[in-house]
């Protein structure tokens, strides 16, 4: 079950240390990949998004290949 | 605070933190071009469509919880609050998070507590 307490990160990782002048919506991904050290939530949260965003881009593709096959007029069924 | 920035709201954010950012020099835009995309809540469309979009299946969006704001306005800084700690990640990925390092600092009652008081590290 998930434990009652927030996390309180011992030790700060770049990604804690971040300020809001070195980080946006957009860098932030990539900063975080870069950190060699994570902390405990940055770690698993990285770990987590990345299976969620590779789950994400397969379902993207499979969109993608549905849709060109609908353009070039080849109605197969699947 | 936030001059020279952008910000996007997702329509769960409550009207005090929009009202805070624009307060303090923050501009408003599309979610598609905004420095920072503010949300409250990942279950509201508008956030899962951006949790769905092919920008963040390419991992190159974060959403901030808008209880950051929140923090730097209590405590009239950006500096003393890390926004490291307020992601919004989808309701899948908080799950995981959670069975592995407990609440996120943003689901405390008292955001007040999510200020880190360690400010005396300026070696960044
Ligand atoms: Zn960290």
């Amino acid at each position: 079950e998930t434990p009652a307490t927030t996390y309180k990160p011992t030790y700060r990782c770049s990604g804690c240390g971040l300020r809001f002048s070195e980080v946006t919506s957009r860098s932030f991904p990539v900063l975080q990949r870069s950190c060699p050290h994570s902390c405990d939530l940055h770690m698993v949260l990285q770990q987590a998004t990345h299976s969620y965003t590779k789950c994400l881009r397969e379902i993207c593709r499979r969109r993608d290949a549905h849709t060109t096959k609908q353009r070039e007029g080849g109605m197969q069924s699947v | 605070m936030f001059t020279n920035r952008t910000a996007w709201f997702s329509n769960s954010v409550r009207r005090g933190s929009r009202w805070f950012w624009v307060s303090e020099g923050g501009g408003i835009t599309s979610w598609e071009t905004a420095d920072y995309l503010f949300s409250e809540d990942a279950t509201c469309p508008d956030t899962e469509r951006i949790f769905e979009s092919v920008d963040y299946a390419e991992n190159r969006l974060t959403v901030f919880h808008s209880f950051y704001l929140a923090a730097c306005e209590k405590c009239h800084s950006v500096k003393s609050v890390c926004i490291g700690h307020y992601v919004l990640p989808p309701v899948s990925v908080q799950e995981v998070v959670k069975a592995v390092v407990g609440r996120f600092i943003w689901e405390q009652e008292d955001n007040a507590k999510a200020v880190d008081t360690e400010d005396s590290d300026d070696r960044l």
